[in-house]
């Protein structure tokens, strides 16, 4: 009977996935290699280590004595995009990152009380685009980096339920490369744009570089829950993030265009003379382009996760997973700047997004080796408008395997691969500058992205 | 546990995931919005050229002149992309729009426009790339110059800071029509002054390096070289010998603000053939009261502040001169379309062809809101829209026959 309601969920979540599926942007889920290898789906019954401070806090009452886990997941991502006009390709040029993850946890055997701290990060991005890449004047390289550390505290309510939780302290970095593009720049004040002068869109004649760091308070909660001997159920909730970059530092640099007037229109622009020349006094002082200060805040959004495992089968542990992401709060993008006259707010409108999350685990009886796969199908959290070289966000799936092998008997090694990979999805290479601006009219080609995931955990366990 | 059970796990595990991949991806939107030419050779077309190619109409441009461009109608026609550099209304400069008043396009409460007048780019249609890089007024010599000999206002307009051919090269054309040299015959024969045209030896340099340029940055191209107009056949020259008759010299003295007279001596017998630019009746207006309206059909010097002199008179041996250098230019540009692989279109014998019809009329009709026919815009040499029409038609045909493609032409006006 257990063994067909373990199915019946399984059948029951490929029904309802085209409803629900929904994800993540610049969401990781790359926070311990056995979660990794398991698709992410650990929740409920999370990974026997301390990184069930992130998956399920609460669960780490089960865990026993001190318990540390360390690692790091190498991201490569390959991306592009492909324009509708020429058809010309232009590959994305992110370097490979690397993401840690730290936990230390302990539980005496003989308390209901566990104490433990992590170290992790849940939201971070980088894209990064060639010098010749049309997009580059939304963005030529842009860079998050967040570490949340939670302090947790988990307790035993009762032999089978458990909750947990911590604050969390998060440190956020951020790094924006644009180039300016010389055609949409005014002349001067109520004079023409270069645009109308001739210069092509996409002269760069400029590079902004904003760079800054704020740091957030938030929390997460869990509850750990074992209804009957085969079935394990688990929500995990973390609050949003909401960094304000305040005080960042925005440089920018001149661009040589080597164009030269054409012909005379009006002084200053007379035939034979460089452009590079007459736009150059605005990176000097008292021109718009020195050096100051900028503004802008990003909102790590809320998140919440609830599975359902079954351990019914000897040796397996199946788990189902669904997770949920609030980034319906990633509406607006401020940059301020101070010359009002360089701010601007990137429309992002993203929606909230969920995700289905499967795993199984099989651990062989003859040397306890654990053998994970999993998978996880999330659709873009942004819409058809904002599909940008910010972030060329679209549909993903993740298949994923890893084994666990223990090591003498306080030590186990993890290792996860992952691959991810994308449909493609038409975007922009421009700004949106309204909300009327449809998908249509914005896009003009089609982004790829696939990403191969390495992870590597050691654990301890004394 | 049986391996049965283990398999079976597996794959329920496994078509859960397939189910989960499928719905993902009937999400995506993933096709590419690029054009579908008529043939593939027509998948980045770039038109290279001077006025007759920028779409310039009555001693003026703008955008909607440059939408009645052969090159913008071939373009259509291709189905294939085609940017080109928009012109704000009333234009740059704004076209005449009354021949009579000689006044030009102007907006709606704005002061009257004026030869000077230009509106600029419009910003909407600022593009990177543009399909139509032809720029008005340039000779062979200015398409590999960022500054060239003929650079104007429109140079920088349309170019953006780079050379014709480089501009060119940005679109990676896989298809190009180049119709250059009519601007460097164009203005000593209209003006009366063939000695000032460009040297058949100088036309050939810089020609070449202008297609060779071309061809060295896109191999592979494809297209049309098209030849110089024979410009005595352009409306704005009539043979002087029209005079006599009484209508068409009454409406040359209504120009000239005088009654008008061929001179006796050097209109007589062949000089009657001369081909005198309207302009020069107009010029007559300017002379001092009193002074005669006479035409003059050759050169007569000495004649004072009111001899026009040699200008706007194209004398039968200069004819001669003119036509054997436009024959040489072309001959020319037939020999290096050869040379390429390109296709030639020589736009004379059409022109010729409407003369000899009596579409092109001997002098132009002043009550007319056509006076220089209907294939002639207000200015009496750039063709009308009428006239674009007939033109993309020819070249519909010069290259269906040499590409084997079946591009459809336009009804003939």
């Amino acid at each position: 009977m257990a063994h067909r309601a373990a199915r019946l969920l399984l059948s029951s979540i490929a029904l309802v996935v085209p409803a629900v599926l929904s994800a993540q942007a610049f969401g990781l889920n790359e926070i311990g290699s056995c979660a990794v290898s398991r698709g992410y789906a650990t929740t409920a019954s999370p990974c026997k280590d301390a990184s069930t401070i992130y998956w399920n806090s609460a669960a780490a009452t089960s865990l026993s004595g001190w318990n540390i886990v360390a690692g790091a997941a190498a991201v490569s991502v390959k991306g592009g995009f492909t324009e509708d006009t020429t058809g010309h390709h232009w590959a994305a040029t992110v370097p490979t990152e690397y993401i840690p993850h730290v936990f230390i946890n302990y539980h005496s055997p003989t308390s209901k009380a566990a104490y433990g701290v992590g170290m992790y990060v849940p939201y971070g991005l980088t894209s990064q685009w060639g010098d010749d890449f049309p997009g580059r004047f939304s963005a030529k390289k842009a860079s998050l980096a967040t570490i949340y550390v939670q302090p947790n505290f988990a307790w035993q309510l009762t032999p089978n339920w458990s909750v947990g939780g911590g604050p969390i302290i998060g440190h956020s970095t951020v790094e924006l490369i644009q180039a300016v593009d010389l055609a949409s720049q005014y002349t001067g004040a109520g004079g023409p744009t270069f645009g109308q002068l001739g210069i092509a869109t996409g002269t760069e004649f400029a590079r902004v570089k904003l760079k800054g760091s704020a740091m957030a308070y938030g929390a997460q909660i869990a509850i750990d829950g074992h209804p009957s001997p085969n079935w394990t159920v688990g929500v995990r909730f973390m609050t949003p993030l909401d960094f304000k970059y305040n005080n960042a530092d925005a440089t920018f640099t001149q661009t040589p265009t080597n164009l030269v007037i054409g012909g005379t229109v009006q002084a200053p622009f007379s035939a034979g003379t460089p452009i590079d020349s007459i736009v150059a006094p605005q990176f000097r002082s008292g021109g718009a382009l020195v050096s100051q200060k900028a503004s802008t805040s990003i909102t790590n959004p809320a998140q919440a996760q609830a599975g359902l495992s079954y351990s019914g089968y000897t040796n397996w542990l199946l788990e189902a997973d669904y997770a949920w992401i609030g980034w319906k709060q990633f509406s607006r993008l401020p940059v301020d700047f101070t010359n009002p006259v360089l701010s601007k707010t990137l429309i992002e409108d993203y929606n909230n997004s969920s995700a289905i999350r499967l795993g199984a685990e099989y651990t062989m009886p003859s040397d306890g080796w654990k053998l994970r796969a999993g998978f996880s199908g999330v659709a873009s959290a942004a819409p058809a408008e904002t599909v940008t070289p910010l972030l060329p966000e679209q549909d993903r799936t993740y298949w994923t395997l890893g084994v666990g092998i223990p090591i003498m008997s306080r030590w186990t090694i993890d290792g996860a691969y992952s691959h991810v990979s994308t449909g493609g999805a038409r975007g922009r290479i421009v700004e949106r500058t309204s909300e009327s601006q449809t998908a249509a009219q914005l896009n003009t080609g089609v982004y790829t992205l696939s990403a191969n995931i390495f992870s590597f955990t050691i654990k301890a366990s004394f | 546990m049986s391996r049965s059970h283990t398999v079976v796990r597996g794959a329920l595990f496994l078509g859960v995931a397939t189910a989960v991949t499928a719905a993902v991806a009937c999400n995506s939107d993933t096709h590419l919005v690029m054009p579908a030419p008529a043939n593939p050779i027509f998948q980045n077309y770039v038109a290279i050229g001077n006025s007759l190619t920028a779409g310039y109409q009555s001693s003026g441009i703008n955008d909607s002149t440059q939408r009645q461009a052969y090159s913008y109608l071939l373009a259509k026609q291709m189905g294939t992309r085609f940017a080109y550099p928009s012109l704000t209304a009333p234009g740059c400069a704004p076209p005449v729009n009354n021949f009579l008043a000689q006044s030009r396009v102007t907006l709606a409460g704005a002061p009257a426009s004026t030869s000077t007048t230009c509106a600029l780019r419009d910003p909407a249609f600022v593009t990177a790339v543009l399909n139509n890089v032809a720029v008005p007024g340039v000779k062979a010599a200015d398409p590999t110059s960022i500054v060239g000999p003929s650079a104007n206002t429109l140079t920088q307009l349309v170019l953006g800071g780079k050379t014709m051919i480089q501009k060119a090269l940005d679109v990676q054309p896989t298809f190009a029509t180049v119709w250059l040299g009519n601007n460097d015959i164009l203005e000593g024969a209209i003006g009366g002054m063939p000695s000032i045209a460009t040297p058949v030896a100088t036309f050939i340099t810089n020609y070449a390096a202008d297609i060779n340029t071309l061809v060295a940055g896109a191999p592979n191209v494809k297209g049309v070289l098209i030849g110089v107009v024979q410009v005595s056949v352009a409306p704005i020259l009539f043979q002087a010998g029209v005079l006599a008759n009484p209508a068409a010299a009454g409406a040359a003295s209504q120009v000239a603000g005088r009654p008008v007279s061929l001179d006796p001596v050097t209109c007589a017998g062949a000089g009657a053939a001369a081909l005198i630019n309207f302009q020069y009746l107009v010029a007559i207006r300017s002379r001092p009261a009193g002074y005669p309206g006479t035409v003059y059909c050759g050169k007569v010097l000495g004649g004072g502040a009111a001899d026009p002199g040699d200008n706007g008179v194209l004398d039968p041996a200069e004819q001669v001169s003119v036509t054997n250098t436009i024959n040489s230019y072309n001959a020319y540009i037939k020999a290096k379309a050869d040379s390429i692989g390109f296709a030639y279109y020589d736009p004379n014998t059409t022109l010729l062809a409407l003369l000899a019809s009596g579409k092109i009329p001997p002098f132009p009709v002043l009550t007319s809101a056509q006076p220089f026919g209907q294939y002639f815009s207000l200015d009496g040499f750039h063709p009308s829209a009428a006239g674009h029409v007939l033109i993309v038609n020819d070249l519909i045909g010069v290259i269906n026959s040499k590409y084997s493609t079946s591009l459809a032409t336009l009804p003939t006006p």
